[in-house]
């Protein structure tokens, strides 16, 4: 497709040219555009470096800002539950007080209900303290030695109790290495076997709440635990799983109104689990039941501990009356711990293992009847008891004997009645130990102690002195340190009573004064009663000369418990 | 329009029929920036359409099948500069259908300011139905392109068109089948 004609030399060259200068042209036009574009790309990126700092000065400031709020949060969470509780405290004391009066059933129905209320009140409270404590990161973990088998047992007395009233089947079932002093926080864990135990019981209408340990060992000393807390209850949905470790939530938001709590419960466990190196989990199907699984590392005690359950002393026997589904943990307990344990099924198998044990070890046979097994009635039961009363120790449920029928016993009355639900521990002891007498309080053995309290809150005063005088004891007043140290000149009291916060001499400087006394040596025990339960707050008491704390607000049988204690030492 | 489609068209021009027509078409314009083309740049659709018409005043070519030649010589070009724009692509119904969201959305990441035609689809089992519209009068180039893809991917598709020829710019109707 060339041109009609071929052209001359001096077109040609021309037509050259042309290409040239249009090649060249082309040229500079690209180079143009490229250098503005190199602008405009460098004008971007100056003005995206920008837009990026600013970006995140504002999500610094913003953060700043985040964090002074959830500070800011935390801190009145915090103060407020503390002053709540000063005056709840009051209400508290007041309510049991009034309980102790006569009262016709109207009034003590009012006064249980407040008493109900503000201890619910007091728990809500707790749980935000905690709570606003974790997220602040203020937790400490105590490391003081603690049995761990007994610390599970109380939660379980607690909570098994309602479960029982409930018409639960409830079973503890731990291995008799748990009844052995770990080092750890006892008050942080049995506040997680509260929860979960609790959680169980609540949730649970009907069938059982099981209780089980395994231990791991590490050269013969046990080194982990997992505990399985089973029940039978309602149950999770896959997808409320998920929300339920997260706080402020509860499986639904149904569930509040339907049971009540803070939702707070199970995010203050786990993360005081995992504050504890363990965790957490569950296993649930909706309507079925949920399994909890709380795990941790334990620290062993190197010194064998007092409460120790060791093997027992001689191969003892005893025949346990129970039916065979119920309390599997108290058979396990007494079989690992080196007891002959029979467990009869019928009154035929009955005579059989008495006959059997008494022929091995001699009269009498301790017979622990707990509720009568599936084939033997109450009156089979009595019948045979009554029949060999002369060769048995009986030791007896209050389920299975209730109080009514307890004087009619005549010969064969128990020597131990235990209350519903059984510790399996305490079963173990009475079976080792049948010779000792019922537990007795101090005020059962009419002990009266002469007890000084210095302590500034009027409320408080009267709350503490009427508890202490319901138990019989004598009960002097300080309103503070100063007055508290000048009595202790001249009276040597058995027991001092020292609030921490009270003016013109607060606690502290009274026990340390109180300590430089010639008559006030460490046999005076002086008792903390403190709101503040912080590692450093326990040391700077004990430095001070204290022997021993109390927490606010004072429960009653705590305080009973923590006299007993230390009049025994 | 894309600088691109000037170079290529040029290129076209001197590989298949000379350099020096390359020139004569140029002359016959007289464009404003002397056919001094780069491929970065932007120019107004009127040159390329003079440009054509030049070419097939001159060759004797109908203006249409110089447009689906290009058509065809363009979409090879792209496949070649732009590999990554094909990956992942087997089939030119795909491939077709991908045209306005993904390519044309790259572009405008690119050229912020270009003016793209318009595309409306209706996919069907084996079946593409595909409606081009534009501001120019670039329906032939089209077609050339759609003819590039089948050729690209070597794929057996047959396709009819209707051309609804507005009075200004493109409106085709494509119904592309697979055999």
């Amino acid at each position: 497709m060339s041109g009609p004609s071929e052209p001359s030399p001096e077109d040609r060259i021309k037509r050259l040219e042309r290409r040239v200068e249009r090649e060249r042209a082309a040229r500079r036009a690209a180079e143009q555009l490229l250098e503005e574009k190199s602008t405009e790309l460098w004008e971007t990126n100056v003005r995206l470096t920008e837009e990026l700092k600013n970006r995140e000065l504002v999500i610094e400031d913003r953060t700043r800002q985040a964090q002074q709020a959830n500070n800011a949060k935390s801190e009145f969470l915090a103060t407020m539950s503390h002053e709540i509780r000063t005056p709840l405290v009051g209400v508290i004391g007041m309510s049991e007080l009034i309980l102790d009066t006569d009262l016709n059933p109207e009034q003590l129905n009012y006064a249980e209900t407040i008493k109900i209320s503000s201890h619910a009140l007091l728990d809500l409270i707790s749980d935000i303290l905690d709570f606003s404590k974790i997220e602040a990161g203020q937790i400490e973990l105590e490391t003081v030695p603690f049995n761990l088998g007994r610390l599970i047992e109380e939660a379980y007395l607690i909570t098994g109790r309602i479960g029982i009233e409930k018409g639960l089947r409830v079973d503890l079932d731990l291995e008799p290495e748990c009844y052995q002093n770990f080092i750890g926080d006892p008050a942080k864990l049995r506040q997680i076997f509260l929860n979960l135990l609790g959680n169980a019981v609540k949730f649970t209408e009907a069938g059982s709440i099981t209780i089980k340990s395994t231990l791991e060992f590490d050269g013969g000393i046990p080194s982990f635990v997992s505990f399985e807390i089973i029940d039978t209850g309602i149950g999770i949905s896959e997808e409320a799983q998920t929300r339920l470790f997260s706080a402020f939530t509860q499986a639904d938001s149904t569930m509040s109104r339907r049971f009540g709590g803070s939702g707070l419960g199970l995010v203050i466990s786990k993360r005081l689990a995992m504050k504890m190196g363990g965790n957490i989990t569950v296993e649930s199907h909706l309507g079925q039941g949920s399994t909890f699984l709380l795990s941790f590392p334990l620290v062993h005690v190197e010194k064998p501990a007092s409460s120790e359950i060791r093997p027992t002393k001689s191969n003892r026997p005893v025949i346990l009356l129970q039916p065979d589904a119920a309390q599997r943990g108290l058979c396990h307990l007494l079989q690992r711990s080196g007891v002959r344990t029979e467990t009869p099924v019928d009154i035929a198998d009955l005579q059989h293992a008495f006959q059997k044990l008494r022929e091995d070890f001699g009269s009498p046979v301790p017979i622990a009847y707990i509720k009568n097994p599936e084939d033997m009635s109450s009156s089979d039961v009595f019948q045979f008891l009554r029949d060999n009363a002369k060769d048995i120790k009986l030791i007896a449920s209050d389920k299975a004997i209730p109080q009514s029928a307890l004087n009619d016993l005549g010969e064969l009355a128990p020597s131990m009645v235990i209350s519903e639900p059984v510790r399996p521990s305490r079963l173990l002891e009475e079976v080792d130990s049948l010779e000792v007498a019922r537990e007795k309080s101090i005020s059962d053995r009419g002990m009266q102690l002469n007890i000084l309290l210095a302590e500034d809150n009027v409320i408080n005063q009267q709350v503490a002195k009427a508890t202490l005088e319901h138990y019989g004891h004598l009960v002097t007043i300080a309103e503070n340190g100063k007055v508290a140290l000048d009595m202790c000149k001249v009276t040597v009291f058995d027991v001092v009573f020292m609030d921490m916060q009270m003016p013109v001499m607060d606690g502290l400087e009274a026990t340390r004064r109180i300590r430089n006394l010639p008559t006030y040596t460490q046999s005076v025990p002086i008792i903390a009663m403190t709101a503040n339960s912080s590692t450093e707050h326990r040391n700077a008491c004990l430095e001070a000369g204290m022997s021993a704390f109390i927490a606010k607000p004072v429960d009653r049988h705590r305080l009973e418990e923590l006299l007993l204690d230390v009049v025994a030492r | 329009m894309r600088g691109i489609v000037f170079t290529e068209f040029m290129s076209m021009v001197s590989d298949v029929m000379s350099e020096d027509m390359v020139d004569d078409i140029i002359e016959d314009c007289d464009l404003p920036n002397g056919g001094a083309y780069t491929q970065v740049g932007t120019y107004p659709h009127e040159e390329i359409l003079a440009l054509v018409t030049a070419l097939s005043q001159r060759s004797g070519i109908s203006v249409h099948d110089l447009c689906v030649t290009f058509g065809q010589h363009l979409f090879n070009v792209f496949a070649t500069n732009y590999k990554s724009m094909f990956e992942g692509y087997t089939h030119s119904l795909d491939f077709l259908e991908s045209i306005d969201q993904r390519i044309h959305g790259e572009v405008r990441k690119l050229y912020p300011d270009a003016e793209l035609p318009k595309f409306e689809y209706e996919r069907g089992d084996g079946t593409l139905k595909m409606r081009y519209m534009s501001k120019r009068p670039f329906g032939s180039l089209c077609i050339g392109l759609v003819n590039g893809c089948k050729a690209h991917f070597g794929d057996d598709i047959e396709y009819s068109y209707v051309d609804h020829a507005p009075q200004e710019g493109a409106d085709i109707e494509f119904d592309v089948r697979a055999v």
